[in-house]
């Protein structure tokens, strides 16, 4: 040991240095070369063998050029460093806050002279005075014992005196040293994180010791040769520190922050080598850019300071109650508050992301009932979300496993088409109309021409954001689809009201304009409001309810009709006309009435594609031309198709009531507009139930 | 061992539960494998059966045949694949008969054919005979069907049913097809469905299968593959050109305060 601590010491000042940073904080790297680092880290095992070295370099340390590492040195050698470490950190408690910095002062002070510490122990106050008494009359032994007190675990207590004791055998201390440094440097790490704010202080201090303490050592050792040393050295520690500290958590940063700056102060009314000792301490980035001021001697430093500044700034984000004690990323509010949706898949509940604020919408994939572990048709979502990316196409943010659930997180958009046409006054323009018409068929033709048939397109699964921009959502019935081959799927898809003839029939090779009839359903929709084919979730009734409006099929216009798996078994008794154009060409502009007319035509062959229908006259010369419903903004709260039952159901209640005291008033006082506004309102609120109505859950098909 | 009438009342009832599951099917085929010596038997139970149950269980019995006829095969008994060569015309008759009855049938008894044919139970010229028979049966429905749409929108909605549209044969059909049994016969094809592409995926086991497979399912190069590309680059660049701002950022904050 003796000889490495000359050679480090005098010789490779720098080099000594650049371990020591390595291993960690400057600390650690002072332990390397007399333990103190370990000592101050309270890692037992390093004291032992760095004391012995320490011992050496005591001797050595009045020449030794290196000021600051032969002052660690010999403090750590004599134990009385370790242990005030030790006290720091885990005996904080035991002593008074400030004790715990006066050791490391302590620690610094000792090393750099001998007779220094003298001044510096004085500095620091009574009770370091008192430690280092001990500490080095036979310190060991008492200040070890209240640290193992407080820090019983730590073995370090029993090295130390044993190093102590054998000072002599520095080949041995030197070559455990190295072993120890690092499980120092180790334990060091470890420790830093746990300790508390006071300790944390003392540990800044330390670091800004170091830094110190070299110039002052210089000072007072006045060696030439040390000085440029010493000063090359520097820039690279501090920059190594410097990376060390980064990794830190910010809100570590700013309580530590403040008790650095304190010791400093101290120390500049005192020699300025003295702080610093605390090495042990950590070394902060912080702390040390002050003595770098000072000393102002490499750009390099002050880079490394604007680092540390703006972690400094960072501000520990406040957050509501609700929000703190979530535990989850995402808040939902309690109970059934958050649902925003639910069907067969599952529930899907509105979330607030804790830390962007951002709403997201979960939706919780159903495990119940699953024999195969996770269901398949999960995946297959997931899969299909994910290689999807269009802005009229529902964006799935991340899946989230969390306790025994599993969440899809999707954005979240204020309202469903459903919703929307349900609400009770706001109205959409028909440029609007056009412009969401436009948006849907603009998401399918991305999704048609990716591959995809969605399969389960309906206006409750079309969402509309605040702003008017529409996206599809709900790809739980969605799949890929061979463009160019024909291949056979199950015709078990899409709710039945908006369910094409050609699967009603049974089909199983079908395509893309299996979805061009249901967003013709849907835009029918937009336009009145209404249902296009409202049946009563029976194959047989759907198909009756399309033959009423568009007449029964023929084979002129669909030859492949007789083909159908079910044609036989499902052929209408009655001929039927087709009163289509009876029943809207009134109600929809020309072009519109001709789109409606093209998509919904029996022979699927003939019905355009998605591209198709955005070149339509409708879309491209018609007045008037589309136009965001920007509007939507100012809608008041959230209008989904589950919202709208909820309110709906709630609404009728109060009706009732309010229709009973309107009775009992009108009875007393005669009044007429009591009644009248009473029965008005019911009769809003009746056509929304018409439309929503409890037959929709029929409509889906049973899986 | 049973007695022949025990046997017989047992295979009855099992036939009279076949369904769309392949269990259903399976449990009968087995029992009549068990007990093969009543071979002749049991083969006039299937016959008598499908004479005398409704549309949907003649479906559901003609799928079994198949099912059954190829366990049997498996076993090596060809007993009960002779009778049913020799009976073929009497069971399609019974599936799908002359009166329009069957109708919804015919669909089925076709692709029950072919894929007799296919395993080599039926000879391709039988199999043509009796498709030529299928074939006039289904123009009898085709001629009678809804060819055109209604002359003139004038009021047809309630026009009673047509001799133009039902023909005198299929006539009776209507009648025998309650609501019930309808949904039930969507409800069992679907289940076929479902099992029929349970097996889509399987590939033979030829040297190049796979290679083939994928090569005839891959498209050309074209506009959805540069999509594609471009999407993926997108993404690419989002995440990894993320990264290197933020690596410059650092930079920036190393090198670019002195």
């Amino acid at each position: 040991m003796a000889a490495r601590g000359g050679y480090r010491g005098g010789f490779n000042p720098q080099q000594q240095q650049s371990r020591q940073f390595d291993g960690r904080g400057g600390y650690s790297q002072t332990s390397g070369h007399g333990t103190p680092a370990s000592s101050f880290h309270g890692s037992p095992p390093a004291h032992s063998p760095y004391n012995g070295g320490g011992r050496g370099w005591n001797g050595q340390h009045p020449f030794s050029p290196h000021g600051q590492y032969p002052a660690q040195y010999p403090h750590n050698n004599y134990g009385p460093p370790t242990a005030p470490q030790n006290h720091f950190q885990s005996n904080q408690g035991h002593s008074p806050p400030y004790p715990p910095t006066g050791p490391a002062s302590q620690y610094n002070q000792g090393s750099y002279r001998g007779g220094h510490r003298g001044g510096s122990g004085a500095f620091r106050g009574g009770q370091y005075a008192s430690g280092r008494g001990g500490h080095r009359g036979g310190f060991k032994s008492a200040q070890w014992s209240p640290p193992t007190n407080s820090n019983a675990g730590r073995s370090p207590d029993p090295s130390h005196n044993s190093t102590h004791q054998s000072p002599n055998h520095h080949d041995k201390a030197s070559e455990t040293a190295d072993v120890a440094m690092r499980d120092a440097v180790d334990d060091t790490i470890k420790k830093e994180p746990t300790k508390d704010d006071n300790s944390a202080a003392v540990t800044r201090a330390p670091p800004t010791g170091p830094q110190s303490q070299t110039p002052n050592k210089f000072s007072f050792s006045m060696k030439i040769a040390t000085k440029p040393a010493a000063a090359a050295p520097r820039p690279e520690i501090s920059s190594k520190f410097n990376a060390p500290v980064a990794p830190r958590a910010p809100a570590a940063d700013s309580v530590q922050k403040q008790p650095p700056t304190k010791p400093e102060r101290d120390r500049s009314g005192f020699p300025k080598n003295a702080p610093t000792e605390p090495a042990s301490a950590r070394v902060r980035p912080s702390d040390r850019r002050q003595p770098d001021q000072t000393r102002q001697p490499d750009p390099v430093p002050k880079t490394r300071k604007v680092k540390k500044i703006m972690k400094r700034l960072k501000e520990k984000p406040k957050l509501s109650e609700d929000l703190v004690n979530s535990k989850s990323v995402y808040y939902r509010k309690p109970g059934n508050e958050s649902v925003v949706g639910s069907g067969t898949y599952g529930k899907v509940f509105k979330g607030l992301n804790v830390y962007t604020k951002k709403l997201v919408a979960l939706k919780r994939i159903r495990m119940e009932g699953e024999r195969d572990g996770f269901p398949v048709t999960a995946v297959r979502e997931i899969k299909l979300l994910r290689s999807l990316s269009h802005r009229n196409v529902v964006h799935l943010q991340e899946v989230m496993v969390e306790g025994n659930e599993c969440f899809m997180v999707f954005e979240y958009l204020s309202h469903d088409l459903t919703g929307l046409l349900n609400h009770p006054n706001f109205v959409l323009e028909p440029a609007q109309k056009k412009h969401l018409a436009q948006q849907m068929f603009e998401g399918l033709d991305y999704l048609h021409s990716r591959g995809v048939l969605h399969r389960d397109i309906k206006a409750a699964n079309i969402l509309v954001s605040s702003e008017g921009i529409l996206k599809l959502a709900d790809f739980g019935l969605a799949r890929f689809y061979a463009k160019h081959r024909q291949l056979d799927y199950t015709n078990r898809v899409i709710t039945i009201w908006y369910r094409s003839p050609e699967l009603l029939l049974g089909e199983t090779r079908y395509g893309p304009a299996v979805d061009i009839w249901s967003a013709a359903c849907v835009l029918v929709e937009i336009f009145t409001k209404h249902a296009i084919f409202p049946g009563d979730g029976s194959e047989i009734n759907q198909l009756e309810k399309i033959h009423a409006v568009m007449g029964t099929p023929n084979r002129k216009e669909w030859p492949n009709l007789i083909e159908m798996p079910w044609f036989e078994l499902l052929r209408p008794n009655h001929r039927k006309p087709n009163v289509f154009e009876a029943k809207y060409k009134n109600v929809v502009t020309p072009a519109a009435f001709d789109l409606l007319a093209k998509m919904l035509q029996y022979d699927p062959d003939k019905r355009p594609t998605a591209a198709e229908v955005l070149q339509h006259p409708y879309f491209t010369t018609e007045e008037p031309a589309a136009r965001q419903a920007i509007e939507l903004k100012d809608i008041h709260g959230e209008w989904h198709e589950f919202e709208s039952k909820a309110l709906r159901r709630e609404k009728e209640k109060k009706e009732k009531e309010r229709a009973k005291l309107a009775q009992g008033q009108s009875s007393q006082k005669g009044d007429a507009r009591a009644t009248d506004s009473a029965s008005g309102s019911g009769t809003r609120d009746r056509k929304r139930p018409i439309e929503g109505g409890g037959e929709r859950e029929a409509k889906r098909p049973h899986v | 061992m049973a007695d022949p009438f025990d046997i017989r009342m047992r295979f009855t009832s099992l036939i009279r539960q076949l369904n769309a599951s392949v269990t259903s099917s399976t449990k009968a085929a087995q029992y009549a494998l068990k007990h093969r010596d009543h071979s002749d038997d049991l083969h006039s139970c299937i016959l008598e059966q499908l004479e005398k149950s409704n549309m949907n269980s003649r479906a559901n019995i003609m799928y079994f045949i198949e099912h059954f006829l190829d366990l049997a095969n498996k076993e090596g008994y060809h007993e009960y694949m002779k009778m049913m060569q020799r009976d073929i015309i009497r069971v399609v008759d019974a599936v799908a008969p002359e009166d329009g009855s069957g109708a919804a049938n015919i669909k089925v008894v076709r692709k029950f054919l072919h894929a007799l044919q296919n395993k080599s139970f039926l000879d391709a010229e039988t199999a043509s005979q009796i498709e030529e028979v299928l074939r006039d049966r289904d123009t009898v429905t085709q001629d009678t069907v809804m060819s055109s749409p209604p002359t003139g929108s004038d009021n047809l909605g309630d026009m009673a049913p047509s001799q133009t549209m039902v023909s005198s044969s299929s006539h009776k059909k209507a009648p025998k097809l309650d609501r019930k049994q309808i949904e039930q016969r969507i409800e069992e094809d679907r289940e076929r469905h479902k099992r029929e592409r349970e097996n889509t995926w399987a590939i033979p086991r030829l040297a190049d299968a796979e290679l083939e497979k994928l090569w005839e399912e891959t498209s050309d190069l074209g506009e959805d593959d540069i999509r594609m590309g471009r999407e993926e680059y997108q993404e690419w660049k989002s995440q990894v050109g993320g990264g290197c701002n933020h690596d410059k950022d650092e930079r920036v904050g190393v090198n670019g305060k002195p």
